[in-house]
Formats: C-alpha cells, sequence, structure tokens
C-alpha cells in the first residue's frame, strides 16, 4: 500500500497503476452532477470558474448534513459515470485526477491518457468509515446547491484503489469485461 | 394518542433506525460473504462495508450518504378507521429524522433541479389488509442503484430461463458503480407499475423469505456468475440475496421488474395495534 500525498498529482500521477492500492493525504474537491455542469458551462462560455482547477483533484461526493461536532458527516463517492461527459474539458483545464466509484466511458480512459491523469475508486456505499478520514471541510463555490456545492476537504490517509492510470489502463478491463 | 400521532413518531423511528442501523440480514449476508471469500481484493471491500456498518452505528451517522429516495408503505389491517392525515403525519415524521439525523436532502424538482430538500413529495403506499393493526415499513433507496431499475414486458410463453437471463442482463449492466453485492427485489406479473411496486416491496421482507420455490436461489446462482463482486473486485458474491413477489397478470403479458438494491439496504419494519 502506498501513501501518497495530494501535492504529488500537480508534478505527474505516471507513477500510479491500475489496481494499486494507495492511502491519499492532502486536499480534494467535492463536485457531482450539478457542479460539473455549471463548471462546464462556465467553461465554455469563456468565463472564470470559482477556484483554478490546475493541479486539483475532484471527489464525486454530496456528504450528509455534519452532525453537530463533527467535521463532516457521511461522505462515500456517487457514481462517476454520470460526471464522463464533463471529465474532457476539466483535464484540458488542469484537473489531475478523480475519485468516484464504478466504470467510467472509453473516451474518459482515452482522456485520462491523454492528459495524463488518473481516476481513483473510494470505497462504494462507505461514507461513514470515510468521514473518519476528514479533518477539515470548507465551503469553496456554489452554495446554493447544497450537499452538491464544492467542498475543499483535507484527508488523511483516504483509502483509494487506481481505477484507470495515466497509461489508460483500467481495473474493470482485468476483472470485469472478461 | 391519536392514529396520525402514533404514525408519525413510528416512522421518525424507522426513519432513523433505517439510515443509520444496518438490517440484521444484511449484516449477516455480508458477515458469511467475508469469511467465504478467498479473492483478496474483495474480502478487504467487505471488510470496509462491515467496519463502515459498525462505525455509523458507533458515531451515529448515515451508514451512507446518500441517504435515499424515502419511501413508505402503510398496511392497514381490519376495522381501523382511516383517515388523509395519515399520509401527512408519516410524511412528517420522515422529514423529521432526516433533520435531526443530518441525513442528506436528496430530493429536488425535477425540472427545477433547484437546492435539494429534505422535505418533497415523497412515495407513500397505503394498502388495506385483513390482518389486525398496521404494519409501517419504511425504505431508504439510494439512486445509485434505483437508477438501474428494469422493467422487461416478456411474452406469456417465455420460460423461467428467460426470465432469469433478464434479470442477469440487469445485473450485469448495473455493474461495479451501483455498489454490489447487491439485494434483489423482483416483480414478477401484474401490469408494469404494479410488477414494479411489488419488486420494490419485495426489498422489504428478511431476504430469502420470499423464494417462489427455487426461483430466487436460481436467479442467485446465475447472477453470481458474473463475479462483478463488491467495488466490481470480482469474487463470489454479486449477489447477497433475492425476494420474488408475484400477482396475476394478463394471457398477454409476463411483466418481470427488477429493482436492484445496492449492499446497503436500509429499511425497518414495525407492526403495531391501534
Amino acid at each position: 500500500m502506498k501513501k501518497i500525498h495530494t501535492n504529488i498529482f500537480k508534478d505527474k500521477s505516471c507513477f500510479l497503476s491500475a489496481g494499486d492500492t494507495v492511502l491519499l493525504t492532502g486536499e480534494i474537491y467535492t463536485a457531482r452532477d450539478q457542479a460539473h455542469k455549471k463548471l462546464v458551462d462556465l467553461l465554455s462560455s469563456g468565463r472564470k470558474l470559482p477556484l483554478d482547477i490546475t493541479g486539483k483533484i475532484i471527489y464525486y461526493c454530496g456528504p450528509t448534513a455534519t452532525p453537530k461536532g463533527k467535521v463532516i458527516g457521511s461522505c462515500g463517492p456517487t457514481t462517476s459515470r454520470r460526471m464522463d461527459k464533463f471529465v474532457e474539458p476539466l483535464l484540458a483545464n488542469g484537473l489531475v485526477a478523480m475519485i468516484g466509484k464504478g466504470r467510467r466511458a472509453p473516451d474518459v480512459i482515452k482522456a485520462v491518457k491523454k492528459y495524463q491523469a488518473v481516476y481513483l475508486l473510494a470505497p462504494a456505499g462507505c461514507g461513514a468509515l470515510l468521514a473518519e478520514r476528514v479533518t477539515a471541510k470548507e465551503l469553496i463555490a456554489f452554495k446554493e446547491l447544497g450537499p452538491e456545492a464544492i467542498y475543499k476537504l483535507t484527508v488523511d490517509d483516504f483509502p483509494l484503489i487506481v481505477g484507470v492510470d495515466s497509461s489508460g489502463r483500467d481495473i474493470y478491463d482485468k476483472i470485469y469485461f472478461k | 394518542m391519536k392514529l396520525s400521532d402514533k404514525l408519525e413518531k413510528n416512522t421518525y423511528l424507522l426513519t432513523t433506525q433505517a439510515g443509520i442501523v444496518l438490517r440484521a440480514d444484511v449484516v449477516k449476508a455480508l458477515a458469511n460473504a467475508y469469511t467465504m471469500e478467498k479473492n483478496v481484493k474483495a474480502a478487504n471491500a467487505f471488510k470496509n462495508i462491515i467496519d463502515n456498518s459498525i462505525c455509523a452505528v458507533e458515531q451515529r451517522l448515515a451508514i451512507c450518504q446518500d441517504t435515499g429516495m424515502p419511501i413508505v408503505f402503510i398496511e392497514v389491517g381490519k376495522g381501523i378507521k382511516v383517515d388523509g392525515a395519515m399520509v401527512e403525519a408519516v410524511k412528517k415524521g420522515v422529514f423529521a429524522a432526516y433533520r435531526d439525523n443530518f441525513f442528506r436532502p436528496s430530493l429536488v424538482d425535477p425540472l427545477k433541479r433547484r437546492k435539494p430538500s429534505y422535505i418533497g413529495e415523497i412515495p407513500v403506499y397505503v394498502e388495506f389488509t385483513k390482518k389486525s393493526g398496521i404494519k409501517l415499513s419504511v425504505l431508504l433507496k439510494g439512486f445509485g442503484s434505483e437508477n438501474k431499475t428494469k422493467l422487461y414486458m416478456l411474452n406469456p410463453t417465455d420460460t423461467v430461463d428467460e426470465i432469469i437471463d433478464v434479470v442477469v442482463d440487469a445485473v450485469r449492466e448495473a455493474g461495479p458503480e451501483s455498489c454490489p453485492p447487491f439485494f434483489l427485489g423482483i416483480g414478477i406479473g401484474g401490469t408494469s407499475d404494479k410488477c414494479l411496486y411489488l419488486a420494490k416491496k419485495a426489498l422489504l421482507a428478511k431476504m430469502g423469505n420470499e423464494r417462489h420455490g427455487s426461483l430466487a436461489y436460481d436467479i442467485m446462482k446465475k447472477v453470481n456468475k458474473l463475479a462483478i463482486g463488491p467495488m466490481g473486485m470480482g469474487g463470489d458474491f454479486t449477489c447477497l440475496g433475492v425476494n420474488v413477489k408475484t400477482a396475476s397478470t394478463h394471457i398477454a403479458g409476463l411483466p418481470v421488474g427488477v429493482n436492484i438494491n445496492c449492499h446497503a439496504l436500509r429499511s425497518a419494519s414495525l407492526r403495531f395495534d391501534v
């Protein structure tokens, strides 16, 4: 199991291979359906994004409300496929990694290879367990979306599996599409 | 206590329980799979799922951040005076439980899609039975799996094997992203709407209690050959339980509804006298 820091993605992601298990420490940004739509709409109309996504990692997640005295509520991954159509413009603008659950479209896998990015899998349906690995949560953009807003999460040893690596290898090629 | 107050209070308790405490039959199925699974990556995924269920109770957190679409089933028994206020009462109970337990507001207008709320037009099904008292059930249905729901309008001459094949197709398509291993609610017969209702309702009963001869077992056996496994990591467990419900259908048809549920099958039921 590799322990890695989010800073390392700014330089390269090619040290990861599909199937690797990693513990990620650093900062990640939540964004799911509506936030993706807004980000890509802003990009296509040539406007500035509310956050610089260069070198950043997006986590497909909409957490529950935060219980009193806690940093965050349950915060597991949501289905990545619904975000497939928004991936290419975000990678073209500097996004380096995505965290979610499940398969990606062939176009996304090609884009991950083209931009030398990486797609990571978080333990699906384990939102309470993952909440323990989040040490800070800060609202960044699109407050009006509630749980679908963009939050910066500081994570400590967030357990992940590499789904698609920067060579375009897909974990589900080996396991599932036999 | 007035009936509507009783309904509100019990719905509140059931919603809270369903969202935080995993069902006993679900825990048992997960523990069994974890013990039996030889594939290391799949076994590790099972360990996370089991640890998560313990963590949820200890920390009083939702089992999953997708606290789902709440669906309420009210079965009204003999001799009970019903009132339109019953439906409002259970909704009140559900919404209060979402608020107090910090469950995720996930309800939106389907077209406007503005800020999500925990208040909305949730499905509340009322049925009348000959039994005594009221049976109240709450199902929190996550949409990662709900999105994979299938309705097949088969031909009346299609065989049981063909029914099993379409269920397998549905699970194959659901794949690793809908949080396998799954629990399957299968509805057979009725009309298109009734069939999907049966499939949903089949998820409420203890898994394996509604087998229809060997059908539930045969479905499970064939689905498990897909070897999707937890998080899509493969292994022997793609499906952990199947319940089948049937109803009369028309001579021209054979509706088959498949309601796929993720590994966090979250429901709670209670029967009480009025």
